[in-house]
């Protein structure tokens, strides 16, 4: 079984331990029923006592609103908790809920006692709204002492819940405490244990009986409207609630009932002097008439004798107006074991049948069906305590998840790792060594340097310049029998001054050339002609293109980056002679051409020309 | 808030968060870091075998033109001078004197026209010759045949009569070659 400890007594490590272990051990992370109340839960087992002979047991199935018998609890059980583990195994089967019940909610009706306790300033400091009397509740709950007009008690033995008057007049106690023995709740510590073992939720509650009788009251007694005392008589005392003319609560006594007897001694007595004080003689609701009692119990011998002693008081002191009601032969509560009004209270589908009378729309009956009427004498919020709440075990959760999540992000993240890491190892690229890719830059850059040097060579030693071309564009320009006689022809070449550098540091890699070509010499008529095709440019890019191809030399090829020019002039020859003889023209030929002419063509080879000149060195 | 909520925050969200945080991050920057690396070695062997292609890609360009090249080295090595004389001395005596011969062969030490702005070395070969065009050419096409590191640089022809030696009106040719050649050249 699952040891628990207080969580106040252990260090934090253990507490946080101690919550893993409740939620990997039990089912209370999972199940909400267990911390239900236990009259949400949906299979509940109601237990009603009142000192006598035997225990009523009755089940509820809370979805069907359908009641059975329950098991039969023996009254030792009930005090010594024996036989408690095979009870909830039978309560447990089918056998009562239709199904499996995957929780149960055990109610102990104590009708066995109803003992009323005075608030401390009650007529003063007790509250008159809900939130006030919430606040009053829950002192009396937390430290009873503080609350009671009766310091002396022992909270061992006892516990007390409130009770107000949500009637009560001016000067009159606004709320009384109901007080109940502890003596059953080994039984019910027993069950919960039992249900913690076998990882059921058992939720227990004590109930007073009267209380819930009284709130049963507008289902068992429909017709009744207020203004009257209504007795509820018990074995051992009748329960006897004031009710205002509204049908509020205005006070409640109890009557010990002595020597066995089944009603109370001065029973009309001591009826007559409450509903004095409860300002119920001579009001409005009996219509200035005697008092109303209203006698309502399951026992008709309990009736019967109740009216004799009120037919007697009435006949012999004061008149009183008496009504019994038999709850055997109420309709509503045909279904329920033992005809027992009690149990009206859980049963929302009954008192849903009920909501419209009277008294169902005062405020006494609204907040005892609302939980007034349902309160726990057994303090389960010290065992709850124990353990982790729903929240902390649902936030457990949460965090186990997100650290899960974590640890998940963070595995996923050291498998891509290894993962990147592995492809990294095994691409050609890991085992690259500095060393290498140096060799392969030093070769590269030796090729680079080898083909710069190819490149230099090569082109430096490109045919951009020969004599014999020369001589040959001399011939073609003025072939034989052509009626030019040239004096002199001259031809140079000559290197432009580089251009601008290409980069900081980085000198032209060529320069442009310049060449020249001159002619001066004779011409007759017919080489008129000629010279003056030569003087045009289109017929000096046809010269010159013809050359290049007759020749093979790519320099004197014309091209849009290569700029050619010519410069004629021409003149009459002041030695010519028409009338010369042909022995003076073989002495000077001058005297037989009448012109002379000069013409100079130049040529421009860009620094980005092929032939241009490499500024380098070879090598 | 009851007595298991704060333990459940501190040893159960706080610590284990913080420590999976830190060992996240831990591993993050790992992973991140390996990833640089990753990435700066791939990098690297990416431009290494670029290189290589581009290694292989020239030398095969490279690989005929190095028997070339290598002659072409023979030749700019070889000494323009003592070239262009022994060219002439085998290739003039071929003509008679009225056809080709030569008047005069020097050699300038200033760096000409082409060679002024150039870095290679230059030598320069200053000849004339007299006779007739025809064997000028011939002799010109055989000698910038041998040696293609010879640029004409400037040529001039003119005519010339010599009748004290009774030398019927023949051409002068006066010209200049540049020729390239290895060697310290201009700085």
């Amino acid at each position: 079984m699952l040891s628990i400890s207080d969580p106040h007594d252990l260090k934090a490590a253990d507490v946080y331990r101690q919550a893993r272990t409740v939620a990997t051990k039990t089912s209370r992370g999972s199940d909400s029923n267990w911390y239900r109340d236990p009259c949400e839960i949906p299979w509940q087992w109601h237990l009603w006592f009142d000192g006598g002979r035997e225990v009523c047991s009755a089940t509820f199935s809370h979805a069907e609103s359908r009641w059975l018998p329950g098991p039969v609890l023996p009254l030792a059980s009930l005090t010594t908790g024996e036989g408690v583990t095979e009870l909830l195994g039978e309560l447990l089967s089918p056998k009562y809920f239709g199904i499996k019940p995957r929780a149960v909610g055990v109610i102990l009706h104590v009708a066995d006692e109803f003992t009323l306790a005075e608030i401390a300033g009650n007529t003063d400091a007790a509250g008159e709204s809900v939130d006030d009397f919430g606040m009053l509740r829950y002192n009396l709950v937390d430290d009873p002492r503080e609350v009671l007009a009766d310091r002396e008690v022992s909270v061992d033995t006892t516990t007390w819940r409130l009770l107000p008057f949500w009637g009560a007049g001016s000067g009159m106690p606004r709320a009384v405490a109901v007080a109940l023995s502890r003596s059953r709740e080994a039984f019910l510590s027993k069950l919960l244990s039992c249900g913690e073992e076998w990882r059921i939720p058992v939720r227990a509650a004590v109930t007073s009986a009267p209380v819930e009788a009284l709130a049963s009251l507008p289902a068992t007694v429909p017709q009744l409207s207020g203004g009257c005392l209504v007795a509820l008589p018990y074995l051992k005392f009748t329960a006897v609630f004031a009710l205002a003319p509204n049908g509020e609560l205005r006070s409640a006594r109890t009557l010990s009932h002595r020597g066995g007897a089944l009603v109370s001694a001065s029973f009309g007595d001591i009826l007559w002097n409450m509903a004095l004080s409860a300002e119920l003689v001579g009001s409005a609701a009996s219509k200035d008439g005697p008092p109303r009692v209203v006698l309502v119990s399951t026992n008709k011998a309990v009736l019967e004798q109740a009216s004799q002693d009120l037919e007697l008081f009435s006949a012999s002191r004061q008149q009183l107006v008496f009504e019994c009601h038999d709850l055997t032969e109420a309709t509503n509560l045909a279904g329920l074991p033992g005809h027992r009004p009690e149990f009206l209270v859980y049963d929302e589908a009954a008192l849903g049948q009920a909501k419209d009378q009277r008294l169902a729309k005062t405020e006494t009956f609204r907040e005892m069906w609302d939980g007034w009427a349902k309160q726990s004498y057994f303090d389960t919020g010290r065992l709850d305590g124990l353990y982790p709440t729903l929240g902390d075990l649902r936030l457990l959760k949460f965090t186990t998840w997100l650290v899960a999540l974590l640890v998940f992000v963070l595995g996923g993240t050291a498998i891509y790792g290894t993962y990147t890491l592995f492809a990294a190892m095994n691409h050609p690229s890991w085992d690259l060594t500095p060393l290498q890719i140096k060799r392969t830059q030093e070769n590269q850059t030796k090729l680079l340097a080898e083909e710069k040097q190819i490149d230099i060579t090569s082109r430096l030693l490109l045919p951009r310049s020969q004599g014999w071309v020369a001589l040959e564009f001399l011939m073609q320009l003025f072939p034989e029998e052509t009626g030019v006689r040239l004096e002199s022809y001259s031809y140079q070449m000559e290197a432009n001054r580089p251009g601008a550098p290409v980069a900081k540091g980085k000198p032209a890699e060529s320069t442009g050339l310049g060449r020249t070509w001159s002619f001066k010499g004779l011409a007759r008529s017919k080489a008129l002609e000629r010279l003056n095709n030569l003087n045009s440019q289109r017929g000096l890019n046809a010269l010159f293109d013809k050359f290049a191809s007759d020749t093979g030399d790519d320099s004197y090829k014309p091209d849009p980056s290569r700029q050619l020019r010519v410069t004629l002039t021409q003149n009459r020859n002041a030695r010519y002679d028409a009338q010369a003889a042909p022995g003076d023209i073989a002495h000077d030929p001058s005297l037989s051409f009448p012109f002379t002419f000069e013409a100079t063509i130049t040529q421009v080879l860009g620094d980005k020309d092929k032939l241009a000149m490499p500024t380098d060195k070879p090598f | 808030m009851s007595a298991y909520t704060k333990p459940i925050i501190r040893f159960g969200l706080i610590m284990p968060a913080a420590f999976n945080l830190v060992m996240l991050g831990a591993a993050l920057a790992g992973v991140n870091k390996l990833s640089q690396v990753r990435a700066a070695k791939e990098a690297r062997y990416k431009e290494y075998t670029a290189r290589l292609q581009a290694i292989k890609a020239l030398d095969e360009h490279l690989a005929p033109r190095r028997k070339v090249f290598e002659d072409q080295k023979h030749i700019l090595q070889s000494d323009p001078a003592q070239l262009f004389t022994r060219i002439l001395d085998t290739m003039l005596p071929k003509y008679k004197d009225f056809e080709l011969e030569r008047s005069s062969l020097v050699f300038p030490q200033d760096r000409g026209r082409i060679g002024k702005h150039v870095h290679a070395d230059v030598a320069r070969v200053k000849s004339s010759f007299e006779g007739g065009i025809g064997p000028m050419q011939e002799a010109l096409l055989q000698l910038e045949s041998l040696m293609p590191q010879a640029m004409l640089e400037d040529i001039r022809v003119t005519r010339k009569a010599d009748l004290l030696l009774n030398k019927p009106e023949h051409l002068l040719v006066e010209m200049t070659h540049a020729c390239i050649r290895a060697g310290e050249g201009k700085p």
